[in-house]
């Protein structure tokens, strides 16, 4: 019993070792996949099309992230993923906003850029 | 201390803090899926209520796994076999949806800080394992005080 009891005290102990690391790499580590940001925002036609307001939702999404403002842009992307629902042709864009989203949430702004660009070309 | 038994304790240590990774990824679809809620979009239930099903059991896991290795005072091969099994299982399902696509998931395109730690540590507890096994063909008693 007792050497059961050190063996939970020395697990415990390893755990907090553990987890120590983790928590300081979790503010450093870079996302993967994620670098490669093109600038294509302004070459994109928004004009006409079933999906223009959809593509200037994700423009002003992309702006926003440009600037900073990474809550409003959030909510530009979400807007424009919740104008996507129920439209399984366009299913990959949908796929590139909801990347675009998780992004933003890792302050990735590489990576939430590329994704947003990549469900603008899907949508155009 | 002994070098096998820090082994084992490195080994619970990295599968004690995988648990809780699960247990932040898990909370994370939790808030996302309370976000698209909100914002009336509702396509996403399903796929967000099986991925955090599979995380939190992933996390459970994990942590059963501690409780085993300990009742079983480190000296059993199950639960290393298990340990490798569950990890190889997870960075191959994480692959797949990566590339192929998992059933009702589909495809992921993100890949997260959260992720890459995971699979960092799920490919540490693979090799702790292995290690681990090899150390238990020797003599049980060099594994013991």
């Amino acid at each position: 019993m007792t050497n059961i009891l050190q063996n939970y005290r020395r697990v415990a102990l390893f755990s907090i070792l553990a987890i120590v690391p983790l928590l300081l790499i979790s503010n450093s580590v870079i996302s993967y996949g994620q670098t490669n940001t093109t600038n294509a925002t302004n070459q994109t036609s928004t004009s006409g099309g079933p999906n223009s307001g959809l593509i200037k939702l994700i423009d002003s999404g992309i702006l926003m992230i440009k600037s900073g403002d990474n809550e409003g842009a959030k909510k530009s992307l979400l807007q424009a993923e919740s104008g996507l629902e129920d439209k399984p042709n366009v299913s990959g864009a949908e796929k590139h906003i909801e990347a675009s989203l998780k992004a933003l949430k890792d302050n990735d702004t590489n990576g939430a850029l590329t994704h947003a660009e990549e469900a603008k070309k899907g949508l155009a | 201390m002994n070098r096998n038994l820090l082994i084992v304790y490195a080994l619970c240590g990295i599968l004690v803090a995988t648990g809780i990774v699960y247990f932040l990824v898990a909370y994370g679809e939790y808030t996302d899926w309370v976000e698209l809620l909100n914002f009336g979009i509702h396509d996403e239930t399903t796929e967000k209520q099986v991925e955090i099903t599979l995380f939190i059991t992933s996390g459970l896991i994990y942590l059963g796994l501690v409780l085993w290795l300990i009742k079983t005072r480190f000296m059993k091969k199950s639960p290393y076999i298990a340990a490798i099994v569950v990890s190889v299982a997870l960075i191959i399902t994480y692959a797949a949806s990566r590339t192929v696509g998992v059933p009702i998931v589909g495809v992921e395109l993100y890949v997260g800080k959260l992720d890459v730690i995971s699979k960092i540590m799920q490919v540490l507890v693979i090799a702790l394992s292995i290690v681990a096994l090899y150390k238990i063909k020797r003599p049980v008693y060099s594994f013991t005080k």
